[in-house]
C-alpha cells in the first residue's frame, strides 16, 4: 500500500452547503480521502494575535503523491480558483479521547505562524515537543492533531505571510474547553503559545468528509 | 475509614500500554481491554485516521502522544492518563524499536537512541507511573525484554544490551515497589510476525529458514500470543508474581539444536 501523504488548502472564501451529499469537491489522481472545513466564525483570542489574512475555508487531501508531486498536482485540481497556501503536512496526533458519535463534535481550527527568528524547523520542534504536553490541559477536547508544515507550493508562499502549521480540535464540550483555559495549566499553556507562535488564527468550522476507493 | 485502595478497587482498573498504537503493544492494549481493564495507549505517532478506519478498536482507547526518551514528554502523557482515568493500575512498557549495526561500525548515537527508548523509556515511565501505582494498592507493571537480551546475534548490540539491562531493571524494581503492593515482570518474545519483523526478513536482515531452523515450534509467533501473557501477568492470576521474566518464544532459548 502506498504512503499517504497530506496536503492542506487554505481557501479565501467559503463553499455553499451542497443540497445533498454527492462527490468531493476536488477530483484529481491518487485521492484517497477528502475532509472541507468551511470557517462558521472567527475566534478572538485575546493571548495570540490573529493574521490579518482571510481564510474562508480549509481542504485536507491526502494522496497518494509526495511532495513536491502532490503539491502541483493538488494546485491543478483547484484550476484558476484563488488560493491562500498550498501546503504539504504531517500529521502528529497529540491525544485521541474515545467518543461516541463524531457527528455531535464541533470542530475548531488554529492556523499558526511562527515567530520571527524560529526557522520553521525550530518552531515545528518547539510545537510538538515542548507544546503539545501542555495540551492536555484541554479536558473537553477529543481529539487534537498538529498538522506541521514541510513544504508550500510558490515562492512567494514559502517566503512571508504563509502559516507554518495547523492545529484541529475535534471539542465534545465547548464550555468546558473554555472552562479547561481558566485552570493553571490552561493559563500556562496558553503563556507558551507566544514563545513560538507569532499569530494564531483560530475559527469554528463546519466539516465534511468523503473517503475514496484506492 | 476509608484510604486510596478503597477509591482504587471502586473503579475498573486501568493500565497505559506505551508503543500500543502498533505491534504487539497494540494487541496487548486490546487484549487489556477485552479483560476489562480501561486502556490509554502512548505512542511517538497515534494512529492515524486510515489506521483508525482499518482497526477500529483503537478508536475506543484513550490515546496519547508519548516520546519515551523525553522525560518531560513522559511525564506530561502519565499525568494526562492519571487525570483520565482518576487513578493508574498497570503500566505496560512496550515501546521500543530497532536498528541494525555492527558493533565495530557502531554509531554513538544509536547507541544513544536505543538506549533512550528501551531502557531509559521503561525507567521514566516507570518513574512517571509510581505515585499513581503506589496509590492504587494493587499496582501492575510489565516491560518488554526480548530473547535478544539472552542470546547474542549479529547487528543487535545496543538493541540486545538495552534489553538485557530492562531485566536487571525489572528485578530492581520488582524487589523496590514490593512494600508497596506493585508487582513488577517482564515479557521475553521471541520471534514475532509483526510489522517490523516482516521488515527485517524483507530487507534480508533476516532470513526466515534459519529462524524457523532455530524454532522448536516452527514458526514465528503472533502478537497476541505475547499479549495473552502480558494480560497474564498483568491479571491478578499472576498475584503471587513479581520480579520474573517470562519467555514467549516457542521454544527458541531452549533449543539444543546448535
Amino acid at each position: 500500500m502506498p504512503a499517504v501523504n497530506k496536503v492542506l488548502v487554505l481557501r479565501p472564501a467559503s463553499r455553499p452547503v451542497p443540497s445533498a451529499a454527492g462527490t468531493p469537491p476536488i477530483a484529481m489522481p491518487g485521492l484517497r480521502r477528502v475532509r472541507t472545513h468551511d470557517v462558521l466564525s472567527a475566534v478572538t483570542r485575546p493571548h495570540a494575535p490573529s493574521a490579518p489574512l482571510p481564510v474562508g475555508g480549509v481542504d485536507e487531501l491526502w494522496t497518494d503523491a509526495a511532495p513536491p508531486a502532490s503539491l502541483a498536482l493538488v494546485r491543478g485540481a483547484y484550476g484558476d480558483e484563488p488560493l491562500v497556501q498550498v501546503s504539504a503536512v504531517r500529521e502528529a496526533v497529540v491525544f485521541a479521547r474515545p467518543h461516541p458519535d463524531d457527528a455531535d463534535l464541533t470542530r475548531r481550527l488554529s492556523l499558526l505562524q511562527r515567530q520571527a527568528g524560529l526557522s520553521r524547523a525550530a518552531f515545528s520542534r518547539y510545537w510538538e515537543q515542548v507544546h503539545a504536553p501542555l495540551t492536555h490541559c484541554h479536558r473537553h477536547v477529543a481529539r487534537y492533531v498538529q498538522n506541521h508544515v514541510l513544504d508550500t507550493e510558490g515562492a512567494d508562499a514559502a517566503s512571508a505571510g504563509a502559516f507554518d502549521g495547523m492545529a484541529e480540535f475535534e471539542v465534545g464540550d465547548v464550555q468546558g474547553m473554555e472552562s479547561d483555559y481558566l485552570t493553571p495549566e490552561g493559563l500556562r499553556m496558553r503563556q507558551d503559545v507566544a514563545r513560538f507562535a507569532a499569530t494564531v488564527s483560530t475559527y469554528w468550522v463546519r466539516t465534511r468528509e468523503w473517503r475514496l476507493p484506492a | 475509614m476509608t484510604n486510596a485502595h478503597d477509591g482504587a478497587a471502586s473503579r475498573a482498573r486501568a493500565a497505559l500500554v506505551t508503543g500500543g498504537a502498533r505491534g504487539i503493544g497494540r494487541e496487548v492494549a486490546a487484549r487489556l481491554q477485552q479483560a476489562g481493564w480501561r486502556v490509554a495507549i502512548a505512542d511517538i505517532a497515534l494512529p492515524s485516521a486510515d489506521e483508525l478506519a482499518e482497526d477500529p478498536r483503537l478508536a475506543t482507547m484513550f490515546a496519547v502522544r508519548m516520546d519515551v526518551s523525553d522525560s518531560e514528554s513522559v511525564r506530561q502523557a502519565v499525568d494526562s492518563v492519571v487525570a483520565e482515568f482518576h487513578g493508574l493500575d498497570g503500566l505496560v512498557n512496550a515501546a521500543g524499536y530497532n536498528r541494525h549495526e555492527p558493533v565495530a561500525e557502531s554509531q554513538d548515537s544509536t547507541w544513544s537512541e536505543l538506549f533512550e527508548v528501551h531502557l531509559g523509556g521503561t525507567l521514566r515511565c516507570c518513574r512517571s507511573a509510581f505515585p499513581a501505582l503506589r496509590d492504587s494498592q494493587r499496582g501492575v507493571v510489565v516491560n518488554f525484554s526480548s530473547v535478544a537480551g539472552r542470546r547474542g546475534r549479529p547487528n543487535r548490540g545496543p538493541y540486545s544490551a538495552a534489553k538485557a539491562g530492562i531485566e536487571a531493571l525489572t528485578r530492581t524494581t520488582a524487589i523496590e515497589w514490593a512494600p508497596h503492593r506493585i508487582r513488577v515482570n517482564a515479557v521475553v518474545p521471541g520471534w514475532i510476525n509483526t510489522r517490523l519483523v516482516q521488515a527485517n526478513l524483507a530487507a534480508g536482515r533476516s532470513d526466515l529458514s534459519s529462524l524457523l531452523h532455530a524454532i522448536p515450534m516452527a514458526r514465528l509467533g503472533e502478537p497476541d500470543e505475547v499479549a495473552k501473557v502480558v494480560a497474564f501477568l498483568m491479571s491478578d492470576e499472576s498475584s503471587y508474581m513479581t520480579g520474573q521474566s517470562l519467555v514467549v518464544d516457542g521454544g527458541a532459548l531452549i533449543n539444543g539444536n546448535w
